[in-house]
């Protein structure tokens, strides 16, 4: 089972569209995903149509197996499961702080299901705190949108430094450029000169800002499965395959 | 592809869709989607081999539904026409069917009215919190059978309970349920198999029991005769062959049962029978082992070969046309008319034969057991004494004459099985089966190497340049062919010590030979 994680810094980047439409496009795929929201906010979940959970309240997450497992619920696609978040998630950085080891303590929940999934991949809120450094430290890649802007670039150069001061493996990191619009010069100019900082690091795929990942709130579902010919729907196609193939070039993953 | 497995299965008679939407009480409700009513098609081959894994192959337009009794249904495309497994384009079917002979072809067994429904039990978010799936189909004017899976979706167990309680009668998920629903579907099923079943007890007169196995091979020869006509694969010339092959052997082996001039009429008339599709069957055999033969000869040489596979293919058409000419001609039909007619299979028709017809011999009387006992132990005799005689210098002769001598040994335990403990008789044919294998193969090489050197000759004179490369080419196939049956001789004379070994000759004289004809009663139980 290996773990993906869809992490920014900074809000409103195309995070949790990424990760629902990544972790469809996985299932789709062939491979088993669960996708866990791990926002308070419960985004995924809303598109998925899946109510917060009621049960995996306070740190169950981490304590109780039998809970989280329990939790888990069937998509409406094949080969897709989804845990759901809830109001309590936010008080996750209060139950990591209480306990020993807390950079483990996610990776040591998340092995509760390994042998179900093929991937995990982990919605995650938008700062940096102690939910946001476990997930640094159980994550196999961890995939960073980020708008080809000034501010944009300021956050991703931040991250690089923290995991440089704090020793997290730079090597996890994957930035790819979203809400892409090619019409803009700033954009243009912005991925110019990221792709010469970051070079081979960048994936190259890149989500346009287009209207029908807005509509996946109407339709509560993937855009693959409303706009299947859409340019962004062939983006996320295209994401997957390309963190398909370096996740299993970590080399432990099964597939079908 | 799409497959949905089933968490429950039910069998019902109709389902009242609206009602059952009724029945669904809030936050939930029920979404269908139910195709137009349309023609369904069940297939399978002409032994059944899909329904006797327990599933069910519905055609329906460019579509096949593969239905796993209470377990699955996979929804599968298939715009290519097609007959055999491997011919489907989705993997997955095929290999679902893996099981399925690739020499069998896929015959519509059932055409019968039918619709498929999908529906989707929602929650007030519009969730899928479990699936259903019906087929339902117009078994008679007016009656109809349902059959509706459901799907449980993770984390949604209440739902689907609901769901399933609004399904009264669980299927019971035994043979009865599935043979009870393929009756309805396939009302006028009639089972195949090559190998028929003759029931009869131990003091049974020989000649009742030969002129019933008679009987049944016949009919078994007959039953194979429309699908020799069109054709659908060559596994029914095969059975045929073979049924009629066993009724002159019954003819040749069971020494004294009938009367001696009728045995030599008879066995002149089926000998008869089997010369006209002698070479159809050898034709058959040449084309399926067109792959293996062109695996055996260098690449350069196999553009020759692939000549003389055109000209096999081609004359397998012309001789086909004339066997389904002479198959539904009045003289054959008579002939086998009469034939059935000559060999009784009930009491009354028996007695009468058996004063006029088909005249009991001097054995005939004689109880099976110890008719059938005493003829076995005399031909393993007879085998044993010949595979003695045999070693690596011995001549081809030898061995050929071992393999008919074998063969013969071998079909009189299958005709006499039932009267012997099925397990003995089990690991004995077993212990039998490597060196019957070498033989069989040995003999094969000898037949295609004749036949591929017959093939040279009729094209030796030719001038023509592609017949010369064909003939250059089949010499260096009858070459490899040499060559498998001296390994296949090795492998014969390897397996000729066990064969004769004391532990087979007891094995052998336990069944056959010490058992007294008053211990019959014992090998009943297995009758």
């Amino acid at each position: 089972m290996k773990i993906l994680a869809c992490y920014s810094n900074k809000g409103g980047v195309g995070k949790t569209a990424t990760a629902v439409n990544l972790a469809h496009a996985l299932a789709e795929s062939g491979l088993k995903v669960l996708l866990c929201d791990l926002d308070p906010q419960g985004a995924s979940s809303f598109y998925f149509r899946i109510k917060p959970s009621k049960k995996l309240i306070e740190d169950a997450f981490f304590h109780d197996e039998k809970r989280f497992v329990k939790a888990i619920r069937g998509s409406d696609y094949p080969n897709l499961d989804l845990l759901p978040s809830n109001m309590t998630f936010r008080d996750f950085d209060v139950f990591l702080s209480n306990m020993k080891k807390s950079d483990s303590r996610l990776k040591k929940a998340l092995r509760a299901v390994k042998s179900h999934y093929d991937v995990v991949v982990l919605d995650c809120p938008p700062n940096i705190s102690k939910l946001a450094e476990a997930v640094f430290a159980s994550a196999d890649i961890i995939a960073v949108p980020v708008i080809p802007s000034t501010l944009s670039e300021r956050t991703l150069e931040q991250l690089f430094e923290f995991f440089e001061d704090n020793d997290y493996p730079k090597g996890k990191l994957l930035p790819f450029f979203s809400m892409v619009q090619n019409n803009k010069k700033l954009h243009k100019e912005t991925m110019a000169r990221l792709t010469h900082l970051y070079g081979k690091r960048l994936l190259n795929t890149h989500i346009p800002f287009a209207a029908e990942i807005e509509k996946m709130g109407v339709h509560r579902a993937p855009v693959i499965t409303f706009a299947a010919y859409k340019p962004a729907a062939k983006a996320y196609w295209g994401l997957q395959k390309e963190l398909r193939k370096r996740l299993l070039r970590i080399g432990r993953t099964t597939v079908r | 592809m799409t497959q949905s497995v089933f968490d429950a299965f039910y069998v019902s008679s109709s389902l009242d869709l609206e009602e059952l939407s009724k029945a669904v009480k809030a936050p939930y409700h029920l979404q269908l989607t139910a195709e137009e009513t349309q023609p369904y098609q069940i297939l399978d081959t002409f032994d059944q081999q899909i329904h006797g894994q327990r599933k069910i192959l519905f055609s329906q337009g460019n579509r096949l539904l593969l239905l796993d009794w209470a377990k699955s249904l996979s929804d599968h495309q298939q715009a290519k026409k097609w007959a055999f497994v491997e011919e489907l384009n989705a993997e997955s079917l095929r290999q679902e069917l893996g099981y399925v002979s690739s020499l069998r072809a896929l015959l519509p067994v059932q055409t019968l009215k039918g619709r498929l429904i999908n529906g989707s039990l929602l929650d007030d978010e519009q969730k899928t919190v479990a699936r259903i799936i019906c087929l339902c189909f117009e078994t008679a004017p007016g009656k109809l059978l349902t059959l509706t899976g459901l799907n449980k979706i993770r984390g949604y167990g209440k739902a689907f309970k609901l769901l399933a309680e609004l399904f009264s009668h669980p299927a019971e998920d035994d043979l009865t349920a599935f043979a009870g629903t393929w009756a309805l579907l396939v009302p006028d099923f009639l089972p195949y198999t090559n190998k028929p079943q003759v029931d009869y007890l131990s003091q049974s007169p020989a000649y009742e029991v030969a002129s019933r196995l008679i009987a049944a091979y016949l009919h078994t020869a007959r039953l194979n005769e429309e699908g020799v006509c069109a054709d659908f694969d060559s596994e029914f010339l095969h059975d045929y062959r073979i049924s009629l092959r066993k009724v002159r052997s019954i003819l040749s082996l069971f020494k004294g049962v009938f009367d001696e001039d009728v045995t030599c009429d008879l066995k002149t008339r089926f000998s008869d029978l089997m010369r006209q599709t002698n070479r159809l069957r050898d034709l058959d055999v040449y084309l399926l082992e067109q792959e293996s033969y062109l695996a055996l000869v260098p690449e350069i040489l196999r553009s020759g070969l692939l000549t003389m596979f055109e000209e096999f293919a081609e004359e397998r058409d012309r001789t086909q046309k004339k066997v389904k000419r002479q198959f539904l001609s009045k003289n054959y039909k008579q002939e086998m008319t009469a034939l059935q007619k000559l060999c009784p299979h009930t009491p009354a028709q028996m007695k009468k034969a058996a004063a006029e017809t088909l005249k009991v011999g001097s054995d005939g009387d004689l109880p099976v057991f110890d008719y059938a006992s005493a003829l076995i132990w005399k031909r393993y005799r007879k085998v044993r004494k010949l595979a003695r005689r045999i070693d690596a210098e011995t001549p081809d002769e030898q061995v050929h004459e071992l393999r008919i001598q074998f063969k013969k040994m071998r079909y009189l335990m299958e005709f006499f099985a039932p009267l012997y403990s099925a397990k003995e008789m089990k690991t004995l044919i077993k212990s039998l089966r490597r060196l019957q294998n070498s033989l069989g193969k040995f003999n094969d090489c000898s037949v295609q190497q004749e036949a591929l050197n017959a093939h040279i000759t009729a094209h030796a004179n030719s001038k023509q340049d592609n017949d010369l490369e064909m003939v250059k080419s089949v010499g260096a196939l009858v070459a490899a062919i040499h060559q498998s049956q001296l390994e296949e001789r090795i492998k014969i004379v390897a397996n000729l010590d066990s064969f004769t070994s004391d532990e087979t000759s007891t094995k052998f004289e336990h069944l056959f030979h010490l058992q007294p004809a008053n211990s019959a009663q014992l090998a009943e139980k297995n009758v």
